[in-house]
């Protein structure tokens, strides 16, 4: 007859297990919606808060990039590039606001996007004054607002990125106490459950002893259960915890030991091939050597078995043969039997083998056969776990293409590294890398191409370093290495020509190869920057002034960096000014033939800057060419010395030829023949009357493009003369091609005639006889005394320039040299010997537009 | 100048003159296209000459102008003269020389080489006015970032466009 002393508190129980189904339902409900909140809310809102200040930056870059140059085609690109960048801050911005973000983030990307927007108002009107043309106003504007709005915006990045920290770490706080809570609920639920189920078992019993003695057997068996669980929990709140793989495993081995007393377990992992990575509270380590860490070799013990065949292996190790060449190992250590049971992922993959041992023969009996089940779930959930979370980590830490640190690591590990430099008194060294002409590489060979450069780029770069020192792809084609540890700034500068070799190499693709080049800029903690941002800062305007060097190589950031870019910004600026001010003139240097009567003028140009003073064509050329302003200068040169010729003829001075200088890019403007066209229509200049010099380099290196307009200009009757001739790189089959009438030897040859000069002299005999094989006329310029000239004459030099003949002057000072009579010339002659005897030589000047 | 190279001369202009007009005849529309905040929305023939010519600087709203011009041997370019000012290239470059020369404040202008920049660049310069190839302008690339204006109230493409 059952009894039913006890069913009075069924109810009771029923009703506690009720309710703690309910709490524990709404606790895992609790905790799945904090975990889903972190993972929607918080891993989302950091990657577009870093995206955010990411493209700001890129922004920033781009519109100062296009403020260093003043040639809208080229600044255009920079703009829409700029823009594309602000997009992308729009649009994460956007992401971010539509997160279920706390109230004070909300605030402040309100607050950041109040500022950004207040930037950009200013950033656009510097743009289109820039555009414009109207550099000092914009150069005012932008560091009169544009940098104060930028900083502003930051700062608002900043403290809304502070605020999504603490939410962050308040999420996370919540994860963790209500999973604590679900663990605690399940373990009391469990309890109660068993307590109601145990309590109807025997209230069925008829017999009260039978009934006590058997209630005390399962009250010992549900503390058992009870201890059972409370290890199992702790294997999860470990898993949870994100623990070290090895201790959760650790403490899976021991709850497995501790229900099947007498055993040693062991969970091992499959990776590459090999089972390893073993976890083992008693497990010798002789025996982890002898039975683990080996290829997988067909039948060779429980564990390969296991793995193997998929189903769970019971094996006595005296008997079954899958032991025969591990069984002594396993006997030594006293080991009788092995079950093993293989650990499979969510996705079906083999992880690993849960083996439990024992000292002696035995087979599991029924109610042990869960044990190894359960263990091998739990296992499954860790493992499971602890690669989910890694794959995860590296994911946010990584560039996806080439596997690099993306932008944020590089942000941590620099900070690391200074922070260790600090303590440790030695230098960090930043390297930019940015891939030279890495465009064209996409544009030719296709971006698969393209990206098989970056990956090879990057190994490469990987090679070069130690595993302390980072790098990092950045940008499309730019990546960041920090040297963790430098002896000092040769040591950087050494692994940066290192680097710089190896890119270089030739990347294979396929069936083809391609080469690419880099440069690269390096700052130095502590002498160029204590924060991340100054040190990235200076690496990137050491790369500039590479990259606007020639590209492919290496330079180290220094005070002067900066200063050049201050001057070659007031430089531009000035430049861009001088023109519509009127600041440049032009002097004019006489050309005679070898009895000394004028053939020629050569005119040359000045520039007299109120800022800068007298600023030497070495100097503002080359900024000039750089930022085409060349071609609008030039222009100019051109009409002014096309008007003063025919203003001297019109004076009744007898016509002679006004040398011109052309520029490389002058020449490459498909208007230049019309241009000279006009010009000399407008001027009235015979066209015979004008020669135009352009340099050897200039001719050798666009003879291709440049041959046909040539050939135009002397079909118009214009002369064509080489200029700085035995300097560059001449090829005689060209020279035979191009229209050229007349070559000036390169002054530096002239200068190195004296009393011993055995080497000279013949070049410049060859150099007179080549030209008058090829029909054409030798100019030598830079003639400074009269032994130079007597050289030149027994030469057989036909025109002669040089301040032995005339120093280059203004137009009103020169016409003293011719002015008034035919016997100009004897005046000219006269003033020139005296000058020679009188020794005024001082410097050659027979640069024109240099 | 002697009579016969006067007389050379001469020749070449009409011949340029003649071979010019003939291809205008074949080149496609052009539009004008300013900058999207400019409350401009029609403009007439004679004010798009004063606007090229540097006769009118600024626009109503205060805004300076700045004329984009295409490279001179873009079909914009040669029709923005021929059928507005009534130049050729070279008499422009001249009276652009002329007015420099003359003291007078430059013309603010730009040269681009391509349809795409001159949008861009009408985009970002509140003040711009360009006049570019139709089909380049209404695509919805340029069309989205500039406003394409009707000259004498209308549209590239309508009947009886003044530009074309």
């Amino acid at each position: 007859m059952p009894s039913f002393g006890r069913v009075k508190f069924l109810p009771l129980l029923g009703l506690l297990a009720s309710i703690g189904v309910v709490v524990s339902g709404i606790s895992i409900r609790n905790s799945v919606v904090a975990v889903r909140a972190m993972q929607t809310v918080g891993v989302p809102a950091s990657e577009a808060q870093g995206d955010i200040q990411y493209y700001m930056q890129e922004s920033r870059r781009r519109f100062v990039y296009a403020m260093t140059t003043s040639d809208p085609n080229e600044q255009l690109p920079y703009i829409s590039k700029a823009r594309v960048a602000d997009a992308e801050v729009q649009a994460r911005l956007t992401t971010l606001v539509s997160l279920d973000l706390p109230k004070a983030a909300l605030q402040g990307a309100g607050e950041f996007r109040s500022r950004w927007r207040a930037y950009l108002q200013v950033r656009d009107e510097v743009i289109s004054l820039i555009l414009e043309g109207r550099a000092a106003q914009a150069v005012h504007l932008e560091s009169k607002l544009g940098t104060e709005a930028f900083e502003n915006a930051s700062g608002a990045l900043q403290v809304m990125r502070l605020d999504l920290g603490e939410h962050a770490k308040k999420q996370s706080q919540l994860v963790q106490s209500t999973l604590l809570r679900v663990v605690v609920e399940l373990v009391l639920l469990v309890l109660t459950l068993a307590r109601l189920v145990w309590s109807l078992l025997s209230s069925f019993r008829s017999e009260r002893d039978k009934e006590l003695a058997h209630e005390r057997e399962k009250n010992e068996q549900l503390g058992q259960s009870a201890r059972l669980e409370a290890e199992r929990s702790l294997v999860l709140e470990l898993t949870g915890k994100n623990e070290p793989l090895q201790n959760v495993l650790e403490a899976l081995c021991r709850l497995v030991q501790q229900q099947l007393p007498g055993s040693v377990t062991a969970v091992s992992i499959f990776h590459d091939g090999k089972l390893k990575e073993i976890a083992g509270v008693d497990l010798p380590v002789s025996f982890v050597q002898s039975h683990y860490l080996l290829p997988a070799p067909d039948g060779l013990g429980a564990s390969w078995a296991a793995l193997q065949s998929g189903q769970p292996v019971y094996s006595l190790i005296t008997d079954d043969p899958m032991w025969d060449s591990l069984r002594d190992a396993a006997v030594q250590h006293g080991f009788l039997a092995c079950w093993s049971q293989r650990v499979l992922s969510n996705s079906g993959h083999a992880l690993g083998t849960v083996d439990i041992y024992f000292r002696t023969s035995r087979k599991p009996e029924v109610g042990e056969l869960g044990v190894l089940h359960g263990a091998v779930q739990l296992a499954a959930t860790a493992i499971d776990h602890r690669r989910l979370y890694e794959e995860l980590s590296f994911q946010a830490q990584r560039d996806a293409l080439t596997e690099l640190a993306n932008r944020r690591l590089l942000q941590e590990r620099l900070e690391q590294a200074i922070t260790w430099a600090a303590r440790d008194q030695h230098l960090v060294a930043v390297l930019m890398i940015d891939l030279d002409r890495f465009k064209q590489v996409n544009d030719l060979l296709g971006h698969r191409a393209g990206d098989t450069v970056l990956r090879v780029v990057a190994q490469r770069l990987a090679r070069c370093v130690k595993q302390s020192d980072t790098v990092a792809r950045v940008g499309g084609d730019e990546f960041t290495v920090v040297l963790s540890s430098v002896a000092n700034a040769e040591a950087a500068e050494e692994q940066a020509q290192k680097m710089l070799h190896e890119i270089i190499q030739a990347i294979g693709l396929g069936e083809q190869e391609t080469y690419v080049a880099a440069s690269i800029g390096i700052s130095l903690y502590p002498s160029d920057g204590q924060d991340t941002v100054t040190l990235l800062r200076n690496a990137d305007l050491a790369l500039y002034q590479v990259k606007s060097h020639g590209r492919n190589g290496c330079l180290l950031y220094g005070p002067q960096i900066g200063a050049v870019l201050r001057k070659k910004m007031s430089m531009e600026k000035a430049l861009s000014l001088a023109l519509q001010n009127n600041e440049f003139h032009l002097y004019y240097q006489p050309q005679t033939d070898i009895q000394r009567s004028l053939v020629g003028m050569e005119a040359l140009l000045r520039w007299d800057s109120p800022e800068l003073g007298r600023v030497s064509p070495a100097d503002f050329i080359p900024v000039a060419e750089e930022t085409g302003l060349i071609v609008p200068i030039g222009a100019w040169v051109f009409r002014e010395a096309c008007r003063q010729s025919v203003a001297w003829q019109q004076l009744g001075h007898s016509p002679f030829k006004m040398a011109v200088n052309v520029s490389a890019r002058q020449l490459a403007d498909a208007n230049f023949v019309e241009f000279v066209r006009c010009t000399l229509a407008e001027s009235g200049l015979n066209p015979e009357m004008l020669e135009l010099e352009l340099t050897e380099t200039t001719l050798m290196e666009y003879v291709e493009e440049s041959l046909p307009r040539l050939r135009q200009l002397r079909d118009l009757g214009i002369t064509l003369a080489i200029d700085d001739f035995g300097t560059g790189y001449s090829s005689l089959s060209y020279l035979q091609k191009l229209p050229v009438a007349s070559v000036k030897i390169d002054q530096s040859f002239i200068r190195e005639i004296s009393e011993d000069s055995k080497s000279t002299v013949p070049v410049i005999q060859a150099i007179v006889e080549l030209a008058h094989g090829m029909g054409l006329k030798v100019v030598g310029e830079g003639v400074e005394t009269e032994r130079q000239m007597q050289t030149l004459r027994v030469l057989g030099c036909d025109v002669i320039q040089g301040y032995l003949i005339g120093k280059p002057g203004p137009a009103n000072e020169i016409e003293n040299f011719f002015s008034g009579s035919p016997q100009g010339l004897l005046q000219l002659d006269k003033q020139i010997r005296s000058k020679d005897s009188n020794s005024i030589i001082a410097h050659s000047d027979s640069s024109l537009t240099k | 100048m002697s009579l016969h190279r006067i007389s050379s001369i001469a020749f070449f202009m009409i011949a340029a003159t003649i071979t010019g007009g003939a291809k205008v005849q074949q080149r496609t529309q052009v539009a004008v296209i300013v900058n999207k905040l400019n409350p401009v929305g029609n403009i007439e023939m004679v004010q798009l000459r004063r606007l090229i010519l540097g006769e009118v600087r600024q626009w109503a709203n205060q805004r300076r102008v700045t004329i984009v011009h295409r490279d001179p041997q873009s079909a914009a370019y040669q029709m923005s003269l021929d059928v507005v000012v009534h130049m050729t290239a070279g008499e422009y470059r001249r009276f652009l020389m002329n007015q420099e020369f003359r003291g007078g404040e430059p013309i603010g202008s730009k040269t681009l080489n391509s349809a795409k920049s001159a949008c861009e660049f009408v985009y970002n310069v509140p003040g711009a006015i360009a006049v570019v190839e139709a089909e380049s302008a209404l695509t919805p690339q340029c069309s989205y970032l500039v406003k394409v204006l009707t000259v004498d109230n209308k549209l590239p493409g309508e009947a009886n466009y003044s530009l074309q």
